[in-house]
């Protein structure tokens, strides 16, 4: 079996279901944690995946489940932390990163753990997606997809004013708090896809694509879910059709939609400035 | 002197280590046009948030609309009539229309969650538009607008909410003096014809002068009334 027909087989047709459902629900999460200024939080997020990587090996857990579990522990608590520590956003990502790098280190020393197998986490291994891991992954992207359209308004005013949106009533720091927690479980839902390396390719690169070509929020939200589908689906394709590994297929081919966004961008403007200076 | 819209009844209240108010005394009738003027860090911005219950007085009462802005339901019902215009008013980080950004404003009034906006916010907002002379613009992204008429979307987006009380925060400071008195005078309209009660804080005592009906000074502490 060669090429697309490979798809045949139940576990590549289910690695690429999952990809495509990530990519299609997750992405709009990119939107959010781009508007927010949160995306730097991604690498903290990651380095707290390695730390429950490491927990898990020490512990006999699978070290996916237990970065997944760091990922989503850590996402809900970071936001609180850095109230009650009263630190910015980036000095208390600076204490999670550090502390959990440290801490990481320290365990695969003292357990004895072999650390290539801690740092299989930043790799993914999306073959290996079993049914109920996909099974898991729709219900989780329909729920974000739910609470993006809930939240749809408290949204728009959080990106638009955080001071105006509390003002009015919105939950301000409730809702940064929601968004991190979001942003924390879509990271660990991308874990066992692509590894925490290659989580921008569904999570932030679709987002990137989307920013500049969106005429709002709403816009924004349904065109990175578009060219998460359209990343997926070609990095799919390059992979099977050409042999490669399917996450970095993935990145690439969100890295060219990314370009192609920025060119269509670059299009739109020097036609509107030649309009201007046409009706000037 | 009406009914009080905000009263402030000796107020300590401040920053850890850094005590702004001190046994500040604050009222303002229903309907009243009030400037608050002082020189920098000498509280202005202290005061809205006092008001806008983002801060909480160490000592004393603050009222708003009746209620206590201490007491959570209270201030919820207060933000319901509360109309805010924060200094730089927003161009966010995304494309925004003048519509939806002066629709914004009915959130937690007309809709909010699973409620979306009805017909009657938009035509609440299409009215808006029309009175403050923006419609013109309803689909213009409001980062292409020039900073007088966005500070005029920002003052549609406080007062499509039907307000009782719209608290400005040096709306006027990026703007050059023709557009800040043109929009201190769209503000006095809505205050003469709807009767809506206006803070505007400045550090521009004269322009303040030109448009309130009464202005305020922040002194060491407290709050003086100006003859």
């Amino acid at each position: 079996m060669t090429g697309l027909s490979l798809l045949l087989l139940p576990f590549m047709l289910r690695a690429a279901t999952g990809l495509i459902v990530a990519s299609l629900a997750l992405s709009p999460v990119g939107v959010a944690a781009l508007a927010l200024n949160l995306a730097g939080l991604r690498f903290t997020l990651m380095h707290l995946g390695l730390l429950g990587a490491a927990a898990g090996l020490a512990g006999g857990v699978d070290p996916f489940l237990a970065g997944m579990t760091f990922i989503a522990g850590g996402s809900l608590l970071f936001g609180p932390v850095a109230d009650w520590v009263k630190l910015d956003v980036g000095q208390t990502s600076s204490l999670f990163m550090t502390g959990s790098l440290a801490a990481a280190f320290l365990l695969l020393y003292k357990a004895d753990v072999p650390a290539m197998e801690a740092f299989s986490i930043f790799t993914g291994s999306i073959l290996t997606l079993t049914p109920r891991d996909l099974a898991v992954l729709s219900l989780f992207g329909a729920g974000v997809l739910a609470v993006l359209g809930l939240w749809y308004w408290e949204l728009n005013l959080m990106l638009f004013d955080q001071e105006l949106a509390a003002a009015l009533g919105v939950r301000a720091s409730a809702f940064r708090y929601a968004v991190l927690a979001l942003l924390g479980l879509a990271i660990g839902a991308c874990l066992k896809l692509v590894g925490a390396l290659m989580v921008d390719a569904l999570l932030m690169l679709p987002a990137m694509a989307a920013l500049p070509l969106a005429r709002n929020l709403k816009h924004a939200l349904v065109l990175s879910s578009f060219f998460g589908l359209i990343s997926s689906t070609l990095g799919i394709v390059a992979s099977l059709q050409w042999d490669l590994p399917i996450s970095a297929s993935v990145a690439m081919a969100g890295v060219l939609v990314l370009a192609a966004s920025q060119g269509v961008r670059s299009i739109w403007r020097l036609r509107s400035s030649s309009a201007a200076r046409t009706s000037a | 002197m009406g009914k009080p819209c905000v009263r402030l009844v000796e107020v300590a209240a401040g920053y850890p280590g850094r005590p702004v108010f001190d046994g500040a005394n604050l009222e303002v009738a229903e309907g009243e046009f009030l400037g608050v003027a002082g020189p920098n860090g000498a509280g202005k911005t202290t005061l809205l948030r006092l008001i806008l219950g983002f801060l909480k007085p160490a000592r004393g009462l603050v009222e708003v609309l009746g209620g206590s802005s201490s007491r959570p339901a209270s201030l919820r019902a207060a933000r319901r009539q509360v109309g805010y215009v924060p200094q730089g008013s927003g161009s966010g980080r995304l494309p925004m229309s003048v519509f939806d950004s002066v629709l914004v404003g009915r959130w937690g009034k007309g809709f909010a969650g699973w409620r979306r906006p009805s017909l009657a916010d938009r035509q609440a907002v299409e009215e808006v538009l029309e009175r403050l002379g923006l419609t013109a613009y309803r689909n213009t992204d409001l980062r292409d607008l020039s900073g007088g008429l966005r500070q005029r979307v920002a003052l549609g987006r406080a007062v499509v909410r039907e307000p009782r009380l719209v608290l400005m925060d040096e709306p006027t400071t990026f703007l050059d003096r023709e557009s800040q008195a043109a929009f201190l005078a769209l503000a006095g309209a809505l205050n003469r014809v709807r009767g809506i009660t206006f803070l505007v804080i400045s550090h521009d005592h004269q322009l303040l002068a030109e448009s309130c009906s009464r202005i305020v000074t922040l002194k060491a502490g407290r709050i003086v009334t100006e003859p």
